[in-house]
C-alpha cells in the first residue's frame, strides 16, 4: 500500500523543464506563423477588395462612355470631338475619383495606322482613357474605342 | 527506477507538438495559398477586361475600315474584292499593357439584297489569318481558336427606307452598320 502511493507519486512528477521551455517555443513559433498567415489573408482580401471595385468601377464607366457616345439612340457622337462629357452610372463607388482622356484619333496607313491627337477625317475612330483612382490613391485605367454610330 | 522511465508517458508531448505544428502549418499555408489564388485570379479578370476592351476597339476600327471602302470596286462583297485585314495596336496605359491585334474579316452570306454579312474576329498580332478567322473564298466565316473577339455586323448598302436601287436610292456601300452580335468567349480570364 504505501509502496504503490510512492510509484504514484513518482509516475506524476510532471514534465522537465527543457519539455515546458522546448514546447512552450513551439506552440509559440506555430501561433506566430498562424497569425501572420492570417494576417496576410486579411491584406490580400482587403487588395482584392480594392481590385474589385477598381475594375468594376472601370468597366462601369467605360461601358456607360460607349453607351452614350455611340450605340444609344440619340448617339452623342461628333466628328473628330475632342472629349465628351459622360454621366456617371448610379451606384459609382464614393471617393473615387473618375477620368476620361481627351480623344486620340486613327489614321490608317495600308493595313495599318497610328494613333495620334490630330484628325484624318470625320469618320476617324476615336480612342479614349478611362482612369479610376481609389481613395488609396491605386490607378488603373483601361482603353476604348468609338468609331461613327450607324 | 529505468523500467519506471520507460513505461511513464513523458514523450508524448513532442509527438502532439509535431502534430500541432503540422496542422497550424497546414491551415497556414491554406489560407495563403487561397489568398494568393484570389488575388492572382483577379487581376487575370482586370487583364482580360483590359484584352476585351483592346480587341474590341480593334474591331471598331476595322469595321470602320471596311465602311470607308464604299465604292463599287473597293467594298467587300462586291466583285471579288475580299475582306481586308487590318492591324491594331493599343497603346499602354496606367495598369496596362499595350496590346497589338490582328483583325481578319469574311463576307458571309446575307439574307436581305443589298446588306452584307461581314463578320470579323480579333487575334494577337502575328497570328495568321487562317487562324483566327476562315472562310474568305467561300463566304462562310468561320472563327478559329485564337480568335479573342468575334463580331457579326451588317452592312446597310442602300439609304434608309429604300428597298431596290433607283427613284433616289442610290447604292452606297455602307450606308449605315450594325452589330448584331459579339462574341468574346476567347478571351482569358
Amino acid at each position: 500500500m504505501r509502496g504503490a502511493r510512492l510509484r504514484a507519486h513518482t509516475d506524476d512528477s510532471g514534465d522537465t523543464l527543457l519539455e515546458v521551455v522546448i514546447s512552450t517555443a513551439v506552440i509559440g513559433i506555430a501561433a506566430v506563423a498562424l497569425i501572420g498567415a492570417l494576417l496576410t489573408s486579411i491584406t490580400a482580401s482587403s487588395e482584392h477588395r480594392s481590385l474589385t471595385v477598381d475594375n468594376t468601377a472601370l468597366k462601369s464607366y467605360a461601358d456607360a462612355a460607349i453607351q452614350q457616345i455611340q450605340r444609344q439612340a440619340s448617339a452623342n457622337w461628333t466628328s473628330c470631338a475632342s472629349t465628351y462629357t459622360v454621366t456617371p452610372p448610379a451606384n459609382m463607388p464614393n471617393n473615387y475619383t473618375i477620368a476620361l482622356s481627351s480623344a486620340q484619333y486613327w489614321t490608317a496607313s495600308g493595313n495599318s495606322g497610328s494613333w495620334s491627337g490630330n484628325c484624318p477625317g470625320a469618320t476617324a475612330p476615336q480612342l479614349f482613357t478611362v482612369t479610376v483612382t481609389s481613395p488609396t490613391q491605386v490607378t488603373t485605367s483601361v482603353s476604348f474605342v468609338i468609331r461613327k454610330p450607324t | 527506477m529505468n523500467r519506471l522511465r520507460k513505461d511513464d508517458d513523458g514523450g508524448g508531448v513532442l509527438v502532439l507538438a509535431v502534430i500541432f505544428v503540422f496542422v497550424v502549418g497546414a491551415i497556414g499555408g491554406a489560407i495563403a495559398t487561397f489568398a494568393s489564388a484570389s488575388l492572382a485570379q483577379t487581376t487575370s479578370l482586370g487583364n482580360g477586361a483590359t484584352q476585351e476592351y483592346a480587341a474590341e476597339g480593334a474591331i471598331q476600327v476595322a469595321i470602320q475600315r471596311v465602311r470607308d471602302l464604299s465604292t463599287l470596286t473597293t467594298a467587300p462583297g462586291y466583285g471579288s474584292t475580299p475582306c481586308p485585314t487590318t492591324s491594331v495596336t493599343i497603346p499602354a496605359t496606367t495598369g496596362a499593357v499595350s496590346e497589338s491585334l490582328t483583325v481578319v474579316c469574311v463576307v458571309g452570306q446575307a439574307s436581305v439584297p443589298f446588306e452584307r454579312k461581314i463578320v470579323f474576329a480579333a487575334c494577337r498580332g502575328g497570328t495568321s489569318d487562317a487562324n483566327c478567322l476562315t472562310g474568305q473564298s467561300t463566304f462562310t466565316p468561320q472563327p478559329q481558336s485564337a480568335a479573342l473577339v468575334v463580331a457579326t455586323t451588317l452592312y446597310y448598302d442602300l439609304p434608309n427606307g429604300c428597298t431596290t436601287v433607283g427613284s433616289g436610292c442610290d447604292l452606297t456601300p455602307g450606308t449605315a452598320v450594325d452589330v448584331s452580335a459579339w462574341d468574346a468567349s476567347g478571351v482569358a480570364g
